[in-house]
């Protein structure tokens, strides 16, 4: 476990799946997903069990995001695509429970996955894409360090139209000057 | 069968793998592949199988390209990861063969390539991701109708240090506009 002052990154547990369909299952939550498709409580479940093999293999790292007080799942995150070779990585991150937005939990997440992937796992740059209008998003990647790295033209396609997606990335010795 | 002037796409068959495990061994063409370690024929023929459910699947079309003269293989590409909502793919290619290179014929395949993607599968978007000191293949992107529009610092280790990855897309109305030219 990977514990800040007000989150706590841990492995995620079959009994998460509820309260992860829950929240997820809301188009607002979803908006800058990915994935347009509502899924069940039985495909988190298998979604769950896949990432605890992706971990044995060393190609995805992923938490759910515990608020320290009261004990509660509000969001996932965590390293996909994993190489290495190139010791390299893409971050995700989903504050999937609103009520807890704008508080600065995701910003304190972020920083946990990136000291998790430059001091645990001895990574060399992470990487993300952000849609462009996650105005809320970006501004948490460029506070704790992210650089903007250009940009993929019309990658996603939302409510009748395409967006562009966002490119950043941090270098380990950035994030060592930054944050020690 | 995608047929060119000078070359053919077409359908990979597992008697190819021979010819692109001898290409695909040799460090020089592999250092622009992202990948470093050798491969053995089982691996390259199991791999060919996984392009024909891949394509069963639409999540992916793989092709050889052959010289028409010949009827030689020289090298492979194809569209990957195509994504049915947001209707893009990532696009990759390799001319394996080194004496076919510096000769056009990876423009000639990229344009079979695009106008696969955009006239036949109805894409919105082409990608890919080059590293940043393959200029050839950079300056063919570029010539086919690419931007540049990202730069991920360091994300590849080649040959003793870290290099970018270049990002760069094409849209369907670009290639439409570029075409009516």
């Amino acid at each position: 476990m990977i514990r800040g002052k007000q989150v706590t990154l841990r492995g995620l547990e079959l009994t998460d799946a509820p309260e992860m369909v829950r929240c997820f299952n809301d188009m607002e939550v979803r908006r800058f997903l990915l994935s347009v498709v509502p899924f069940s409580v039985e495909e988190e479940r298998d979604w769950i069990k896949r990432f605890w093999e992706l971990r044995r293999k060393g190609t995805e790292h992923f938490f759910g995001i515990e608020l320290n007080k009261p004990k509660k799942l509000i969001g996932i995150c965590g390293l996909e695509g994993v190489s290495i070779t190139h010791r390299r990585a893409e971050l995700g991150i989903v504050i999937f429970n609103k009520d807890y937005w704008g508080k600065g939990l995701g910003t304190e997440a972020v920083k946990l996955l990136l000291h998790y992937g430059f001091n645990l796992l001895n990574l060399h740059c992470i990487w993300l894409a952000v849609f462009e209008d996650n105005k809320r998003a970006q501004r948490v990647y460029e506070k704790v360090g992210f650089q903007p790295a250009g940009r993929r033209r019309h990658a996603v396609f939302r409510n009748g139209r395409y967006f562009d997606m966002y490119l950043y990335d941090i270098l380990a010795e950035e994030h060592r000057q930054k944050h020690g | 069968m995608l047929k060119g002037k000078r070359l053919t796409l077409r359908g990979l068959v597992q008697t190819d793998a021979e010819e692109i495990v001898k290409h695909f061994n040799n460090l020089e063409i592999r250092q622009f592949l992202g990948e470093a370690i050798p491969i053995s024929k089982p691996e390259e023929e199991e791999w060919i199988r996984s392009t024909w459910t891949m394509r069963r699947q639409g999540k992916g079309h793989i092709f050889g390209i052959e010289l028409n003269s010949s009827q030689k293989l020289i090298g492979t590409c194809g569209l990957v990861k195509i994504n049915q909502v947001h209707r893009g793919a990532e696009l990759g290619i390799a001319i394996m063969n080194k004496q076919h290179w510096g000769k056009g014929l990876g423009v000639e395949a990229l344009h079979l390539l695009l106008d696969y993607a955009f006239n036949i599968l109805n894409l919105h978007r082409v990608w890919l991701v080059v590293i940043e000191d393959n200029e050839r293949a950079i300056r063919s992107y570029l010539k086919v109708g690419f931007q540049h529009t990202g730069r991920l610092r360091q994300t590849v280790y080649k040959g003793g240090s870290y290099k970018d990855s270049l990002f760069m897309d094409i849209l369907a109305t670009e290639y439409r506009s570029k075409q009516r030219q």
